[in-house]
């Protein structure tokens, strides 16, 4: 098996594989059927780790999916980096978290933090545009849709944000994001941001006034 | 969410004569309501006030706006610290009176919602549009046009427009679960023949204030030595900007991307080796922005759009290969 089509699927999974990565790699699967079969059995690690595998297959493949996950080799691509270098303890080799694909980390981070804050999303199709070749080809996803979510940091308790307090959660997490610190726009780059984008949105959003207040009232958000 | 205020109460209770009046229309109606809406925002001389609710903060502003050859606005708040913003054509200066500063911004594009007819087939793909009803807002009569979007990438809005000038006297945004996320509403209005100078002056007095200039400016360019490689479908690029960065460094870039009724903003800028912050989520309104740091780089998307979304718009920055070879080279290997 060619690394580098192992890491291709991985981040075509992830939704971060560049177009002419995706026609290539599309290439090779149709003329390589082992590829095919490590792209099925990611999608159906993928399943078991976000609990969505169909409910006739035998109750304890999760936990032998995970088993298999921790003696698989791992090809993925390397973990993100989710603190500072120097804010980290150091770690040997033995004790460095082997590279996961980014899909993977946050449903481990779901084991091991109670209250981890999976805030589901259910991208359903849209009228043609707007997806991905991994949602596309994909032969087992979770659904057909392309759900995207977002989790706090291991060990991090955070607050939910503003926009999802009193939303269910409509989908468990197959390409999740991870989210270390939310804030609002404060801060000098914060504000920079929102008043850069203001200048550009008022020209083309259907409500021209409220870019601009938005940025007139944030002052509010350092009386909070 | 926007919950249990008093604007969300006193929405309840204004909506209640729309069913009522039967005032229901197709989507021809309501694009004509829209055009009429996108020629109003450039056209009308008016000074009101207004309210915004952004879900965690009610705020009163007022607004001064000279329509015409000559647009020019004015939008204060008459809260807190007494931000304002003012508008000259492409030129934006808005000032902080808590921090001393003025952030200047100049070359900005035509700053009212354009709705050009080419856009109407492409937003119909993704939204549904319809009159809905008629209301009232600030003592005037109104209409109640509905968008509603197709998929659950980007957000739905309520507006209630003058039934005379087609002005917006009222807005809401709401999230996929149908939820109101931002709202904002003319607690009084009034149309000029002509806007008075002095209510175009800033009432804060800037003497001393830092001034702080963005020196972003439209690129024509040349292929964009980035590749946003998933958006919302409908979304295109509107602009790409760029400003000059510290010697050695390459460009700072904004990308600009839209559909229509929203915008996108994606920001990519070196970071330092020490910089922190993988997964910021930010968020104001139904505006989210979200970070992350990628071979060297920090990458911003920012918009109007639901906060999944727009990391997932982050998350798939590239660098565009064959332009990266020529003009984007790691932070690492610049310094």
């Amino acid at each position: 098996m060619n690394h580098s089509l192992d890491n291709d699927i991985s981040a075509l999974m992830d939704d971060e594989l560049p177009p002419d990565a995706r026609d290539e790699l599309y290439q090779a699967l149709k003329s390589d059927t082992e590829l095919v079969g490590k792209w099925a059995r990611y999608h159906v690690i993928r399943d078991a780790l976000t609990n969505q595998l169909p409910e006739h297959l035998h109750l304890d493949l999760a936990d032998r999916v995970r088993e298999a996950i921790d003696s698989e080799p791992t090809h993925f691509l390397p973990q993100k980096r989710s603190t500072p270098p120097a804010a980290k303890p150091a770690e040997s080799e033995s004790e460095a978290p082997v590279a996961r694909p980014a899909w993977f980390m946050p449903a481990a981070a779901a084991a091991t933090v109670a209250a981890v804050a999976i805030l589901g999303f259910q991208l359903d199709r849209g009228p043609g545009e707007g997806m991905t070749m991994a949602e596309r080809a994909a032969p087992s996803g979770p659904s057909p849709s392309a759900p995207v979510a977002l989790v706090s940091q291991r060990g991090q308790e955070m607050p939910p944000p503003q926009w999802l307090r009193g939303t269910p959660t409509v989908a468990a997490s197959a390409s999740p994001v991870l989210v270390n610190e939310h804030r609002p726009f404060t801060g000098s780059d914060g504000e920079r941001y929102l008043v850069e984008h203001s200048g550009v949105a008022a020209g083309g959003s259907v409500n021209t006034v409220f870019p601009y207040a938005r940025m007139v009232s944030q002052d509010m958000a350092g009386v909070r | 969410m926007i919950g249990g205020t008093f604007i969300r109460r006193l929405g309840l209770f204004m909506l209640l004569p729309v069913a009522a009046l039967g005032a229901e229309g197709g989507l021809g109606d309501a694009l004509a309501w829209l055009q009429k809406m996108a020629r109003a925002a450039h056209q009308q001389n008016y000074e009101g006030d207004f309210v915004y609710d952004d879900g965690e903060h009610l705020d009163a502003l007022r607004i001064v706006h000279q329509g015409g050859e000559q647009e020019r606005e004015r939008i204060v708040s008459l809260n807190g610290s007494g931000r304002e913003v003012l508008r000259e054509g492409g030129k934006v200066s808005c000032i902080f009176p808590e921090s001393r500063q003025i952030y200047e911004d100049t070359d900005l594009p035509g700053y009212a919602f354009q709705f050009p007819e080419a856009d109407i087939a492409r937003l119909q793909r993704f939204y549904d549009m319809a009159v809905v009803g008629r209301d009232r807002v600030a003592d005037r009569p109104t209409v109640v046009v509905e968008i509603t979007p197709r998929d659950e990438f980007r957000y739905g809005y309520r507006l209630w427009l003058d039934e005379e000038t087609a002005l917006m006297l009222k807005s809401e945004l709401v999230d996929p679960q149908g939820q109101v996320v931002e709202r904002l509403m003319f607690t009084r209005l009034s149309y000029l023949d002509q806007v008075p100078e002095a209510l175009l002056r800033p009432r804060v007095r800037t003497d001393g204030f830092q001034r702080v200039v963005n020196e972003g400016r439209p690129t024509s360019a040349e292929r964009s030595p980035w590749l946003v490689s998933w958006l919302p479908g409908g979304f295109r690029l509107t602009e790409e900007r760029r400003k000059p960065a510290a010697e050695g460094q390459p460009p700072l870039v904004q990308m600009v991307f839209g559909d229509g009724f929203s915008l996108v903003s994606v920001f990519i800028e070196p970071a330092p080796s020490d910089e922190a912050g993988e997964g910021v989520l930010l968020d104001k309104g139904a505006v989210h922005g979200y970070s992350i740091l990628r071979d060297g780089y920090r990458i911003t998307a920012i918009g109007e759009l639901p906060a999944p979304a727009v990391a997932r718009i982050a998350r798939s920055v590239r660098p565009h290969e064959l332009a990266h070879a020529q003009t984007v080279r790691p932070v690492a290997a610049a310094q």
